[in-house]
């Protein structure tokens, strides 16, 4: 199992954590990470996507040429360039003219891309490629009355028909849900699970209403399940949910706190990696939690 | 030969042709054509004065010939036609220019063009008026007797209208019994009359007619012929009980293990029923049938294999065969898994085969994974008395539980949770791009009747409808609407979005108010979907030869004028086959389809139009190009014991398929001969030359 690592800027710039995470957990789990030189930014939602789509294709055709040329497909840890590479590729493949201008674009640099490679979603590997049943294994701590509730993400989820895999109710996601199942964890369902976290194109166009949104998740999260720990699939709703929150909370708009983890992060520390290292950064603490799971969750 | 004397009579239409024709330059034009003697033009050509123009002119012996410039034949023809009969002009002496639909519509606005284009339509008809040859109508003999395929109320309507006014209906059925979907509601709107309670004596009548034999669980295999002798071959399935001897005493329907258990059709799948089954307790026939795929063969005994036998000499019986009292359920004896092909022949033939309700699994982002959200059928089946819990209103998720108990002999009481909270959602599926653009008719009406019926009997009820905005046109209906209104159920204009499930069961339906400019959130027990009305199988009007509409309902040969006819003549169609409707719609449209089938069926004969192919035995060198040409089976190669082809003119349609192909130009189409058709293209070179 071999793919190019596509990191993306929220990761290689915010959250350079996740990225350990996903460098740790790799080998043991029998997956062999390509660096995909040259990579560039995705391109991002809110950017280019939404002024040229040409342009967007060709910057995306070009990111996953990187992995083409190695004959291998990308994976990354964040849904918008999961989602904004898988777009771009379906757009080209269903569309003959919007390929060929891109690889006209592409010939300029002495690239080409065939339609081969896609970007697959490390949740998505982890859950098909590597399986449940070798997570379950290489797991070295198990999280016993450790209640979470989940975040899938919108990206991770929609449009079903461009994402390489899907999940057969998308209203009704499960994939990250079997993975924090597998470590042992009590995972609760909330109505609002599928719910934007309100980071996406709201954090920069308003930041009152990306509040709302992130305050209204909490406080569904808070209320009905009374989680110990976010997990979410999305580099995004990692930092929105995480920073919201402290901010919340704050202004006295809410009086608790969940710590957040992206699954790969959870997945790296009960695997026993340093929380320092895959865990770092965050707003609302996470000392508890990751306490509870080295210290009292050991198999 | 006399030479021809042709008038041309052009029509404005009001303004329909006059609008974009100039009518006064055609006529002046067709006043210069050969052998034209007259023509005039007039407002209304099909009036009484318009008519009497041509009459006039055909009295005076001014003309033998008539040409009429304006609509369509399919409608206008007949009425010329008769024109010229009633004075005793041979009335295949008529020919038509339709310059409304092919000329003044689709040219609307090129007014000159128009003008031109009808000039050249007129030219052309006048060219085979010439032509034309005096025909003689012919007459055929019919069967009387009526096939009515579908076994709802539309079905059961048209088959005892027909058998009381005296003839013979065959009423074929491939559910076990009859009652249709009317059977499964609980009450019926805007009267709130018990739906069985109206409907069961009439299945009883139907059962009881003299005049009408009864075919269900059975399906038409094949339909051949034509309209007054069409051949039908009806598939009766295998019931693998013996119906001569079933008493529908009911003894073996508590006999199959639970392994042999399927979602029960009748209930909507809310609650499970046997491989042996009597559809419901007012069936009729009320007899039991095998559900052959999901009986599990108890003891691995197939059909016509004996029982096995103890050492102390019993045999061993399944226990549907130890449970029935007649013998009817016999696994011994051998059964013919193909059933049993039975062939009719009839006249007509009505179908009434009804609809069927979108699926909830369609619609994820409205929670469908949840036992709690239910379709409507399933709510009436829920609120019914012969429903799975007796009528009982109880969330369906303890549906199950609710079967234990009653299995067990209803001992200790049981804990089950009564909804507080439902909500209705409207158009799930209907008047959307996603799924069908069109509107299901009766959602609006039966979501308030339900809603009515639950606030009736349970006033502590919290009930949301959420509809896009309240279809109640009918008579009565919006009575109906205020009534509940009134009864305090609370209406929401706007669509629910989405549904999501609460950890405990409870569903979270969120929706947009138009009314105060907001979301809502309702936190429901239950959620009602109004699913669309879809159209049943597509296969039975490829059967048939019959078409559909871009939705997949039965499509009626005119919209307004002729609402229950086919394009294939001697074949009628009513009900929701046709498109959704209510039952007050059903049965008006299923009594006009019976007087239809008896208005074409009652002379006994049937006016055939001379306007088929004849072969001309002296050219026909019996190749037989033509025979499987026919779309209408009309031509054999055999004519006096000589291999030639030969046309069955009650079969021949005059489509003229055999007469375009035949290489020896040995077949003419009546009304369209070679020299007919020429003349009339040879007209149209002359106008592109010029």
């Amino acid at each position: 199992m071999k793919y190019g690592l596509f990191l993306g800027c929220n990761i290689s710039f915010n959250r350079p954590d996740v990225e350990a995470a996903i460098r740790s957990v790799s080998p043991l789990l029998g997956v062999e990470l390509d660096d995909l030189n040259g990579q560039s930014c995705c391109p991002t939602w809110g950017t280019v996507p939404s002024v040229d789509t040409i342009a967007w294709c060709a910057v995306g055709a070009r990111n996953l040429a990187l992995g083409e040329e190695k004959g291998i497909d990308l994976v990354t840890a964040c849904n918008t360039c999961y989602s904004s590479l898988s777009e771009a590729r379906y757009k080209m493949l269903n569309d003959a003219e919007t390929m060929r201008e891109v690889n006209e674009i592409l010939k300029k640099i002495g690239k080409e891309y065939k339609g081969k490679s896609k970007c697959r979603h490390v949740a998505w590997v982890l859950y098909r490629d590597v399986g449940l049943d070798r997570i379950k294994k290489a797991a070295k701590y198990e999280l016993d009355d450790i209640v979470i509730a989940v975040q899938p993400g919108c990206h991770f989820l929609w449009p079903s028909k461009v994402l390489p895999d899907r999940e057969e109710d998308p209203f009704n996601p499960v994939v990250l849900r079997e993975l924090c199942k597998v470590l042992g964890a009590d995972v609760r369902p909330y109505t609002r699970m599928i719910d934007c976290c309100g980071a996406g194109a709201l954090k920069s166009t308003n930041q009152e209403k990306s509040y709302k949104l992130a305050k209204m998740k909490l406080e569904c999260i808070r209320k009905e399940t009374d989680a110990d720990l976010i997990v979410t699939t999305c580099s995004s709703c990692l930092i929105q949910l995480d920073e919201a929150q402290e901010m919340l909370r704050k202004r006295g708009e809410i009086d608790f706190s969940i710590p957040v983890l992206h699954y790969v992060q959870l997945l790296a520390l009960c695997m026993g990696f340093d929380p320092e290292r895959v865990a770092g950064i965050c707003v609302t603490p996470r000392d508890e939690i990751i306490s509870k799971i080295v210290e009292s969750g050991r198999k | 030969m006399k030479k021809p004397r042709i008038g041309v009579y052009v029509c404005h239409c009001g303004e329909n042709i006059a609008g974009a024709v100039d009518v006064k330059k055609v006529r002046e034009f067709a006043e210069k054509l050969p052998d034209v003697v007259v023509a005039r033009d007039y407002l209304f050509m099909c009036s009484d004065p318009g008519q009497e123009l041509i009459k006039k002119d055909i009295r005076d012996g001014l003309v033998d010939r008539v040409v009429v410039a304006s609509c369509t034949p399919k409608t206008h023809e007949p009425i010329f036609r008769r024109a010229c009969e009633a004075e005793g002009l041979n009335k295949y002496y008529l020919e038509m220019a339709n310059i409304r639909d092919q000329c003044s519509w689709p040219h609307w606005h090129e007014k000159e063009k128009a003008t031109e284009k009808a000039k050249q339509l007129v030219a052309s008809a006048v060219a085979k008026a010439r032509l034309l040859k005096p025909l003689e109508d012919m007459f055929v003999e019919l069967n009387q007797d009526v096939l009515v395929i579908g076994g709802g109320i539309a079905g059961i309507f048209a088959a005892l209208d027909i058998g009381n006014a005296g003839y013979r209906v065959y009423l074929v059925e491939k559910n076990p019994s009859i009652g249709g979907n009317m059977a499964k509601l609980d009450k019926t709107f805007p009267t709130n009359d018990c739906s069985s309670c109206i409907l069961t004596p009439l299945m009883v009548d139907v059962a009881n007619h003299p005049n009408i034999e009864l075919l269900t669980y059975s399906e038409v295999e094949s339909v051949e012929g034509t309209v007054g002798k069409f051949r039908v071959k009806v598939r009766k399935k295998q019931t693998w009980v013996d119906w001569e001897k079933c008493t529908g005493c009911g003894a073996c329907l508590d006999a199959c293990p639970p392994k042999a258990m399927v979602p029960n059709e009748f209930n909507e799948g809310l609650d499970t029923r046997g491989a042996i089954y009597i559809p419901f307790p007012q069936a009729v026939p009320r007899k039991a049938v095998i559900d052959i795929d999901a009986c599990i063969k108890c003891g691995g005994r197939e059909f016509g294999e004996a029982p096995r036998i103890t050492r102390d000499g019993k045999e061993i019986l399944a226990p549907c065969e130890k449970a029935c009292p007649t013998g009817a359920c016999s696994r011994t004896e051998p059964k013919n898994p193909e059933g049993e092909v039975v062939e009719l022949e009839v006249g007509a033939i009505i179908v009434a085969t009804g609809y069927r309700v979108m699926e909830k699994t369609h619609f994820k982002e409205l929670a469908a994974h949840s036992p709690n959200v239910i379709t409507a059928l399933q709510m009436e089946r829920l609120i019914s008395a012969t429903g799975p819990t007796e009528g009982k209103l109880i969330i369906p998720a303890d549906i199950p539980k609710y079967k234990a108990w009653k299995k067990k002999g209803r001992g200790e009481d049981i804990e089950l949770r009564s909804p507080e909270v439902i909500t209705f959602i409207s158009c799930v599926g209907s008047r959307s791009r996603k799924y069908h653009t069109y509107c299901s008719r009766v959602c609006c009406m039966y979501m308030l009747k339900q809603a009515m019926q639950l606030k009736e009997s349970y006033p502590d009820l919290e009930i949301y409808i959420s509809f896009i905005d309240v279809r109640a046109a009918g008579k009565d209906f919006d009575e109906y609407y205020m009534r509940c209104k009134e009864l305090g159920v609370k209406i929401i204009r706007g669509r629910a979005g989405g549904i999501q499930e609460l950890p405990d069961g409870r569903l979270l339906v969120r929706s947009y108010d138009s009314d105060i400019g907001k979301p809502v959130e309702i936190v429901s027990d239950l959620v009602v979907l109004a699913t669309a009305i879809e159209p049943s199988s597509s296969e039975l009007a490829r059967k048939l030869g019959i078409s559909l509409g871009v939705e997949g309902f039965l499509r009626e040969k005119h919209t307004k004028l002729y609402p229950v006819d086919t394009l294939r003549e001697g074949i009628f169609i009513c009900g929701c086959a046709q498109g959704p409707k209510d039952i007050p719609d059903s049965v008006a449209q299923a009594k006009a389809a019976a007087s239809s089938a008896m208005a074409l069926l009652s002379k006994g004969k049937m006016r055939v139009e001379p306007l088929i192919a004849e072969v001309d035995m002296e050219k026909c060198s019996g190749c037989g190009i033509c025979a499987p040409l026919c779309p209408y089976k009309a031509i054999t190669i055999e004519h006096d014991g000589k291999r030639r082809a030969e046309i069955n003119a009650t079969l021949c349609k005059g489509c003229g398929v055999c007469a375009a192909e035949c290489p020896s130009k040995a077949i003419d189409l009546h009304g369209f001969t070679f020299e007919q058709i020429l003349s009339q293209i040879e007209v149209f070179a002359e106008f592109e030359e010029a």
